[in-house]
């Protein structure tokens, strides 16, 4: 009986054990997002320069255009649905690998506030305390998540070829490139696509413009943080793929301007 | 009959072995604080197994050494160096540094035929596995426990066959704690030793012993006080979380190791002569999270908090968040990992799970002899040739569903001077990592040293007295076997090799004042060396050495005095320790510079001093009762000077930089100690203990960067300088725990049960102990900064907690 006892416990005490074995386990995504019932077009149609609150039951779509993988967008994702394009502030760092360029992701709207920010419409969770001309980004990333469903789909986004013709505010926000653009002929040799703090230490963005065999010229804006920044750009023509923005810092307010997201969005033309 | 118990257990053991299932090794991950890692819960069920094995101790040990280990508690503030293990003499492998394998320990305290302690000033623990030790026994022990483990089962088998004498020992552990979410393990130790004596054939005496040791951890995490308020758990795990609907643990330690002892003992020219041999290999690991340019996955981050964010809208949500508990956020999110792995471009991962992983090898030979001259006077020499090396690398254990990694330095790849030089490996570059494979860094340590050690004795009338000397000569090195970009020419093959010689000296004199009465005075003085991975600004990556580690003071004094009768006994002890001209080496993230530096400390110096008092009257035949009290001082006596240099290429940064510690506690154990003890015999043999403990003077454990002179001249107000300097005590926490045992038949089966209930009245306000991060948080503008530290990190004590065991003596 004592014998028959003991195997029984050596047995009880055999199955206890592999808590934390998982080799066996693949995860399988379970995002349920709400129903689209609008496209961005019509957000980015009610966005003005004040801010205005969404308290319709407004939920979109659109897949990652550009990201802060680069340094570029700072805590700022920018989606577009093939009919608009919209910002996303999230006051959180690496968005990179929550956002992917090209992922497929669902935004209930309602309670969050839109505005337009150089150009661009561009959603928050409210508008910032001290400055009434900006919206402020989601904090946490289970505030987030509330509104911003990521799914497991993602799919390039291809830019749209524009020239300075083509310039519309409609195209704020978007994917564009323009092609043949060269540097201004009086701009500096070795030039970097942004001023580092020791030769510019009052601003961390640098403006540098490039014209079009027409004489049409744009500006591209880049932060000193991009990890391109101290790239020096090429003197040879280009095709420069970026988001088109209006009035971004350091260009006149009516001017467009063009933001790259990475060292990719420059190459020869 | 002896026979067939050995059978029986042969075959449990047989049974019972590929059940409990082999474990891997693992190291633990380190990222913050190397004392949060390894925390030991001395086990409760080892006052009642091993106080009649512990000999050696003190009335005030014996309470102390298991009853307050429901706080962080060192005997007399003693720091991890003071720690010496042994097996017979020859002492458990140590040099290399790192970190104490506590799950190789704690299954060698249980298989261990017995334990003893000697040594005042040092307190050493010595082992014994010889089965001559051992009277014939065949036992099974099961157990039922609430702490750590559920079950637990021990089987011993001793006897004799033929001339030979053997002992079998398997203790196996396996369970979820039954109050902490994400905390559990199993352990398997096994002892097998055989021994004989050769008297019949002119003397001598012969034991093997094959000791084995495996298992598997999971950890628990210590966080903010924050944090628990929120959660309103005090037993808060940020180190799991949920995956397919189980809980997953972050953070494995697994150990496995093997070790073989032999020793033979002969009488020749009127010596008696002792060969001993050890050899000890495995492996060991921790594992831990690792990520590449994504947030932090910590869910008690301290930007995840509350107290980081400023909009009282923000505020309240994420105060909202952790009290809802819920785990998607407030535990790791494994989903999460799997989703961002999932969709990585290239198929390489965002989050990991990776071990640091050690394998070590030891080898000890030594030769004891002990004459003894007449009546009042012996000596014993001693000659040790010890051989220890190690490897230590990391390794990947889970990818979390991506394809690959790359071995690469993750902090560099953004960097704007090194972003070309990321490479850890250069003899091997642009390797992909898969699971199973070695990345990150990788390189030995190696120790060679021999020992030779004589002891006088002398004995006569009331006074018997002994001094002992040590020599130690000796060389470490490392050995690199990556080549590492920011470090070439300095990582890969062999460093120089530094030699050393220590020493140490021990005296000794016991006098019998009365028959009743003893006054021992006990004395050391060493010359230490520091472990080889404290020779190396990183030894992980560079064979960097830094220029001047010299030897460690280490002195002690204790004078103690007892007085027994038969009903009373009475210990008084009063201990003065320094440790002088002591190293560190730390790397860490300096807030202030922004940079991952390598701290040495040196010419540390700390002193430990108190009084031990202990009273145990027999009150009747049934009754006894012991009160213990201890009142000490722990203190740094100087401020020492600081290296910095950077630990992305070893460029200086500071030669010398100041840090204020003088005056501070070096450790969290306990300045002050109460405890008591109530033991009564009831009828049908069963005895209970009831035992209070009461531990006061406990601070936190320190962070030295934030005494420099830097960080604290950063503190530009008050309250920040404020909190920069105060090294906030833990406050005192008392604990009532209740042991009941009761020997007993069912019919002619003999049988033992014991009961423990620890923390019996639930008390879960007491911090087990806590430590201050090395982090600052800078705060202000561009034109006026301060710095603050980091919350301090705290653990509570495990609540109410039962454990059971029946046992059976065949």
């Amino acid at each position: 009986m004592a014998k028959r006892l003991l195997y029984i416990l050596v047995l009880l005490f055999a199955v206890g054990c592999g808590y934390n074995d998982f080799s066996d386990v693949r995860y399988q995504p379970n995002v349920v997002p709400p129903a689209v019932n609008e496209e961005l077009r019509a957000v980015a149609e009610v966005c003005g320069y004040t801010p205005y609150f969404i308290t319709d039951p407004i939920v979109v779509e659109g897949r990652v255009i550009a990201n802060d993988r680069s340094g570029n967008f700072y805590r700022t994702i920018i989606i577009d649905d093939g009919t608009a394009a919209l910002a996303i502030k999230l006051n959180l760092y690496d968005l990179h690998n929550l956002f992917r360029i090209g992922q497929r992701v669902v935004v209930d709207c309602e309670g969050l506030v839109v505005m337009r920010e150089q150009g661009v419409a561009t959603l928050g969770s409210r508008v910032e305390a001290w400055n009434a001309t900006r919206v402020e980004g989601f904090a946490l990333r289970s505030e987030a998540d509330k509104h911003i469903f990521r799914l497991a789909d993602v799919e390039s986004v291809e830019p749209s070829v524009v020239s300075n013709g083509d310039l519309d505010d409609k195209l704020c926000g978007r994917l564009v490139r323009f092609d043949n653009l060269t540097l201004l002929p009086d701009t500096l040799a070795g030039i970097t696509w942004a001023d580092s703090p020791e030769e510019n230490p009052y601003s961390s963005q640098s403006v540098r413009y490039f014209h079009t065999p027409l004489g049409d010229s744009l500006a591209v804006v880049t932060s000193v943080y991009a990890d391109f920044a101290p790239n020096p750009i090429p003197t040879e023509p280009l095709s420069l793929t970026g988001v088109l923005m209006r009035g971004a810092s350091g260009t006149p307010k009516s001017d467009y301007s063009l933001k790259l997201r990475d060292s990719l969005d420059y190459a020869p033309y | 009959m002896r026979c067939k118990s050995l059978y029986i257990t042969l075959l449990l053991l047989l049974v019972s072995m590929p059940l409990l299932r082999g474990q891997e090794m693992s190291t633990l991950f380190l990222r913050e604080n190397p004392r949060e890692e390894f925390y030991r819960e001395i086990e409760s069920d080892t006052i009642l197994f091993y106080r009649p094995l512990a000999g050696g101790l003190s009335l005030y040990d014996d309470l102390a050494k298991f009853g307050f280990g429901f706080v962080s508690y060192s005997q007399r503030g003693a720091d991890d160096g003071e720690e010496r293990w042994y097996i017979d003499d020859v002492e458990l492998p140590r040099l290399l540094g790192g970190r104490r394998d506590y799950i190789f320990l704690s299954n060698l305290s249980r298989v261990a035929v017995s334990r003893d302690y000697f040594g005042r000033v040092l307190q050493k623990q010595r082992y014994t596995l010889s089965p001559l030790a051992r009277s014939q026994e065949t036992s099974v022990r099961v157990g039922y426990g609430e702490r750590r483990y559920r079950t637990t089962l021990r089987l011993i088998s001793a006897g004799g066959v033929g001339e030979w004498r053997y002992s079998l020992t398997l203790d196996g552990r396996t369970g979820r704690d039954g109050n902490v979410d994400g905390y559990f393990g199993n352990s398997l130790g096994g002892l097998l030793s055989f021994g004989r004596s050769f008297s019949a054939v002119g003397g001598g005496e012969l034991t093997i012993s094959l000791l084995g040791s495996t298992g598997e951890q999971s950890s628990r995490g210590w966080s903010t006080e924050e944090v628990f308020s929120l959660t309103g758990n005090k037993l808060y795990n940020p180190y799991w979380g949920v995956f397919d609907g189980r809980q997953r643990s972050s953070r494995m330690q697994r150990s496995a190791t093997p070790t073989l002892f032999a020793t033979y003992r002969w009488s020749g020219w009127d010596v008696n002569w002792r060969l001993s041999a050890l050899a000890m290999g495995g492996e060991r690991s921790r594992s831990g999270l690792q990520w590449i340019n994504a947030m932090n996955p910590t869910p008690d981050y301290y930007t995840y908090l509350p107290s980081y964010q400023h909009n009282p809208t923000d505020i309240a949500a994420a105060e909202e968040l952790w009290r809802s508990a819920n785990p998607r956020y407030t535990q790791i999110g494994w989903d999460e990992f799997w989703f961002q792995n999932m969709l990585s471009p290239d198929g390489s991962a965002v989050y990991l799970v990776e071990r640091a992983v050690e394998r070590p090898r030891a080898f000890v030979v030594g030769v004891d002899g002990e004459k003894v001259v007449n009546s009042r006077v012996s000596f014993n020499v001693r000659g040790e040739l010890r051989s220890e090396s190690s490897r230590y690398f990391k390794q990947v254990e889970d990818l979390l569903g991506a394809s690959w990694t790359d071995n690469r330095d993750g902090f560099l790849i953004d960097d704007t001077a090194y972003g070309n030089r990321t490479e850890n490996d250069l003899r091997n570059p642009n390797r992909k990592v898969r699971e199973g494979d070695t990345y990150g860094y990788n390189y030995s340590l190696h120790s060679r040293s021999a020992m030779v050690r004589g002891g006088l004795f002398y004995s006569y009338l009331r006074l018997s007295a002994s001094v002992s000397g040590e020599l130690f000569f000796g060389s470490m090195w490392r050995d690199g076997h990556y080549e590492k970009a920011t470090f070439v020419g300095r990582s890969f093959g062999e460093s120089a090799r530094t030699g050393y010689t220590a020493w140490s000296f021990t005296g000794e004199a016991d006098y019998s004042l009365s028959p009743q009465s003893t006054l021992r005075l006990s004395l050391n003085y060493a010359g230490e060396p520091i472990g080889a991975e404290g020779l190396f600004y990183d030894a992980r990556y560079s064979n960097d050495l830094i220029s001047d580690a010299a030897l460690g003071r280490r002195f002690g004094l204790s004078a103690d005095y007892s007085w027994r009768s038969s009903v009373v006994r009475f210990d008084l002890a009063a201990y003065y320790n320094t440790l002088t001209e002591s190293q560190s080496v730390t790397h860490y993230y300096d807030d202030l510079s922004s940079l991952y530096l390598d701290m040495v400390m040196r010419d540390i110096r700390s002193r430990r001093m108190g009084i031990e008092a202990a009273l145990s009257l027999t009150i009747s035949s049934r009754l006894d009762f012991t009160v213990a009290g201890a009142v000490g001082n722990y203190s740094y006596m100087n401020n020492p000077l600081a290296e910095l240099r950077r630990n992305v290429d070893g460029e200086p940064l500071l030669t010398e930089e100041r840090i204020l510690l003088k005056g501070y506690k070096p450790t969290s154990s306990p300045q002050y100690s109460i405890a008591t003890s109530l033991s009564y015999s009831l009828p049908w043999s069963l005895r209970a203990n009831l035992e209070w403990y009461w531990a006061g003077g406990r601070y936190m454990e320190l962070s030295p960067l934030r005494r420099s002179e830097r960080a604290i001249a950063a503190a530009a107000t008050p309250e920040a300088r404020r909190a920069m300097i105060e090294q906030r005590s833990l406050g005192a926490g008392s604990q009532l725990n209740l042991f009941l045992y009761m020997p007993f038949e069912i019919g002619d089966v003999p049988l033992s049960a014991t009961l423990s209930i620890n923390n019996l009245l639930n008390n879960t306000n007491t911090l087990y102990g806590g430590y201050e991060p090395s982090r600052l948080h800078k705060q202000g503008t561009a034109l006026a900064t301060t710095v603050t530290p980091h919350a301090e990190k705290v653990l509570y004590v495990s609540p109410r907690t039962l454990s059971a065991t029946l046992t059976y003596k065949f």
